[in-house]
């Protein structure tokens, strides 16, 4: 999200089956820190300063603990790979996790079907607006009146 | 004559946009049609407080393709508030699509991963989902697929908003320096361009006349 809006977005079936719902966690984490690394380094050669971390909304908290913490874990030994390529961007201060609570992660309306409400309060959150409503005199269309997500 | 495709050019800095075009333009024979206003299919509206970027032109076309902008007595076809119903699942014994029907099945969904690809991120789940049984498709198929269409006529002309920036960011420059290698620079470009179009001209344009 820049400027209060989607840049890149994608939506794919997870390849390989997690043992757990943490290390689920851990196959979307690293293919959005991949795609994160390649936005700043797009923003880097157009001029830009990307000198603060890129931050990354996580909702699984025991996923950011084992990414934080350097201390080693009988359930994940066999996610060693992505731990370490994650805490390598971190130590590098390229990333940020973030813990961001499940109703407000905006990336659940690329994973499941949501009901109506979720739906809008989500499209509103990644800067999608009508083009009438934007026209008209409020910046905010009605069917969507949530505040902006920053 | 030889015709090159458009330019593009982009900066947080108008007075650098100007000097760009005017370095062109002492170089190169061009028409400047001012700001961008449809790029790879895309629209993009100015505002005061941002821009937006979307596709309601494309939407429309799609919808009216498949007869989803109104109905048979010309009036707007009912709407839906999501793309996909919450417990949506692919029914495996749904009736077989015959051969029109699927292949309509198929162009249609593969319009909508381009525009969910391009502008649309709220419908990119329900279509990765009913990609995910393209070989297969079936009536459940084709009915959420209506449904995802339902969706995009009460929301055609959705696109993305980016707010505008505090304050410019892109960095830009009156050093000299850097304007008098820009220039060299436009310099360089200028005569491989030359080279290039002798090259062409004298392999595609001369055989015709000979």
């Amino acid at each position: 999200m820049i400027g209060g809006g989607a840049v890149t977005w994608f939506c794919k079936k997870q390849g390989p089956v997690a043992l757990s719902s943490t290390e689920a966690e851990y196959f979307a984490l690293s293919e959005s820190v991949k795609e994160a690394l390649w936005i700043r380094q797009t923003l880097t050669e157009i001029g830009f300063d990307v000198d603060r971390p890129t931050v990354i909304n996580e909702d699984n908290q025991s996923t950011i603990a084992i990414a934080l913490n350097p201390v080693h874990h009988q359930r994940t030994k066999h996610i060693d790979t992505r731990v370490s390529f994650l805490r390598e961007h971190i130590k590098d201060r390229d990333i940020k996790l973030v813990y961001c609570p499940t109703g407000d992660m905006i990336a659940d309306i690329f994973t499941k079907a949501l009901p109506v409400k979720q739906h809008m309060k989500l499209t509103g959150m990644l800067g999608l607006m009508s083009l009438a409503d934007l026209s008209g005199k409020s910046l905010v269309p009605a069917s969507l009146s949530i505040t902006r997500w920053q | 004559m030889v015709y090159v495709d458009d330019l593009l050019f982009m900066s947080s800095c108008q007075e650098t946009i100007s000097r760009v075009k005017d370095m062109f333009k002492a170089k190169f024979q061009m028409t400047d049609i001012g700001p961008a206003e449809y790029v790879l299919g895309i629209s993009i509206k100015r505002f005061n407080k941002g821009m937006f970027f979307g596709q309601p032109n494309y939407t429309k076309e799609i919808l009216e393709g498949c007869s989803m902008w109104n109905d048979e007595n010309g009036l707007p076809i009912e709407i839906k508030s999501s793309p996909m119903m919450t417990s949506w699942e692919h029914d495996p014994d749904g009736q077989i699509l015959n051969e029109r029907d699927r292949s309509e099945f198929l162009s249609v969904l593969m319009k909508l991963a381009y525009l969910a690809q391009q502008s649309r991120p709220d419908i990119l789940f329900a279509v990765n989902k009913l990609s995910q049984y393209q070989a297969k498709c079936n009536s459940s198929d084709q009915r959420a697929l209506e449904r995802i269409l339902r969706y995009l006529r009460g929301t055609w002309d959705y696109g993305i908003f980016y707010t505008k920036p505090e304050s410019g960011i892109l960095m830009f420059t009156n050093d000299p320096d850097f304007w008098d290698a820009f220039q060299s620079k436009v310099n360089l470009l200028a005569i491989p361009m030359q080279v290039l179009l002798k090259n062409w001209i004298a392999n595609h344009v001369l055989d015709m006349f000979t």
